[in-house]
């Protein structure tokens, strides 16, 4: 029993010393290869600014880590740099193999290379050559490769990507702040794609494309979004109204004035805002109305919206007759802010 | 791309190296001599010491952000007269009202184009 538990102990210090012994030798190949990278890149600056500059002649690759601090440096000058000086980066990156050896990791059984490649080709690739790639993992398992996809179809300005993100979005797919910020990032490039899915068959897509047509702001989609006001959601009326009242535009007012009677309070509600956010005084009467007599949600609003258009009739009227809570409150408010 | 002689001292502000990389190769190849800093304080220190003619700020800085390096320029009689560019990632109007305020001379977003910035370099420059 003592041999054996002697031999025991022997046995695991030498696993034990093994263990450490190539952990030590990891490390210092890892530093070493750290050191290379870091050198390989130190040198091939020049060639690869020179490159992203208009030279003709591309960095020289003498061996595997010039290729990797060649990807490298491509990367970080890449995001950085946009017009001709982007489709430098993506013209040599192509020619290197740059991209294709990206779009093949993107197969990688591993969630992290899938991932990093995903990045990556928003930093380097044209919208040419990863597009399509990228969108074909928008429904990836792993929530980092759709970010990463999601993020690189917007920088790449990839239009045609609109609608798996949309779709993305509205099945919770992708996250919101993801899909939201590519979006963002094809500005109003993305507005007639969002507009062509305010018909969409599914109620989540028509309300999320109306969403984000607001948050774009294009003044130019105000005609599809009042059309979406009647549509049979609540859900899609409710976000349609929001997105017009943060357009702001004007010939949006008698449309949202007519929604002040929609069956459904937190429609009328937002309808109320928007007026406010427009600037339509016309509807003061009506949101003084609903701010009176109707449910809390819609009379909430209403009052500080009569109050945010014209705050000295609600201030009159609070000393004259008696008001609701909720103009009270506004009236309230307005004496505050003075 | 263009090889001038703009022969301008420039400062370039920014707290990322790669930023930095490309605007200083762009404008050295222009004939610039570029002075580097990546903070506000450091820029600020070095815009009194080596008397740039023009200063390209990044608007989100450490320990001073861009605007008010902008600021504090124009307040020292020293450095009132060096123009500045400010270089952001945001393209919102407040924050692009919010540069000229301070005292921008113009304002460019990121990503950017090492060429146009050559360009808005020489048309500031070239104002009085």
């Amino acid at each position: 029993m003592v041999r054996l538990l002697t031999f025991s102990a022997v046995a695991l210090t030498c696993v034990n010393a093994a263990i450490g012994l190539w952990l030590i030798v990891y490390r210092l190949v890892g530093n070493r290869r750290l050191r290379t990278l870091a050198a390989a890149r130190d040198r091939l600056k020049p060639a690869v600014l020179g490159w992203i500059d208009g030279d003709e002649e591309p960095p020289s690759q003498a061996n595997p880590t010039d290729y990797l601090a060649i990807a490298d440096l491509l990367a970080s000058y890449g995001r950085a740099v946009r017009g001709g000086a982007r489709q430098r980066v993506a013209d040599l990156a192509r020619e290197t193999g740059m991209i294709e050896r990206m779009i093949g990791e993107l197969r990688s059984r591993r969630g992290w290379r899938r991932a990093v490649a995903a990045y990556r080709l928003g930093d380097l690739a044209s919208r040419e050559d990863a597009a399509q790639p990228l969108m074909a993992i928008l429904r990836d398992r792993d929530r980092r490769v759709t970010a990463a996809s999601a993020r690189s179809l917007g920088l790449l300005g990839a239009v045609q990507a609109v609608e798996p993100l949309v779709r993305g979005l509205a099945s919770g797919q992708l996250t919101r702040p993801v899909g939201a910020q590519a979006l963002r990032l094809l500005g109003t490039e993305a507005s007639a794609s969002l507009a062509n899915l305010l018909t969409a068959e599914e109620e989540e897509v028509r309300a999320m494309a109306a969403e984000l047509l607001g948050l774009i702001g294009n003044v130019g989609r105000t005609d599809q979004l009042i059309e979406v006001l009647d549509d049979p959601s609540p859900e899609v009326r409710v976000r349609a109204t929001r997105a017009l009242g943060r357009i702001g535009d004007s010939g949006a007012s008698a449309a949202l004035q007519v929604t002040l009677s929609d069956p459904v309070p937190f429609v009328r509600a937002a309808a109320a805002t928007a007026l406010a956010k427009v600037g339509h005084s016309d509807s003061f009467d009506q949101l003084i109305e609903i701010a009176q007599n109707d449910v809390f949600v819609s009379a909430h609003a209403a009052a500080y919206a009569a109050a945010y258009l014209q705050p000295e009739q609600v201030e009159l009227l609070a000393s004259k007759r008696e008001l609701s809570i909720h103009l009270q409150e506004a009236a309230d408010l307005l004496q505050v802010v003075g | 791309m263009a090889n001038d002689d703009l022969n301008l001292r420039v400062l370039a502000a920014d707290d990322d190296p790669d930023i930095l990389d490309l605007i200083s190769y762009r404008l050295e190849r222009s004939g610039c001599e570029v002075i580097r800093a990546s903070d506000g304080e450091q820029a600020l220190e070095l815009a009194i010491s080596r008397q740039p003619d023009l200063a390209v700020l990044d608007v989100m800085m450490p320990k001073i952000d861009g605007y008010e390096v902008t600021r504090r320029l124009r307040a020292n009689p020293d450095t009132a007269g060096i123009k500045v560019i400010l270089l952001t990632a945001s393209a919102q109007e407040p924050d692009v009202v919010k540069g000229f305020e301070a005292g921008a001379d113009d304002y460019m977003t990121k990503p950017f184009s090492p060429q146009e910035l050559r360009l808005r370099l020489v048309a500031v420059a070239n104002r009085r």
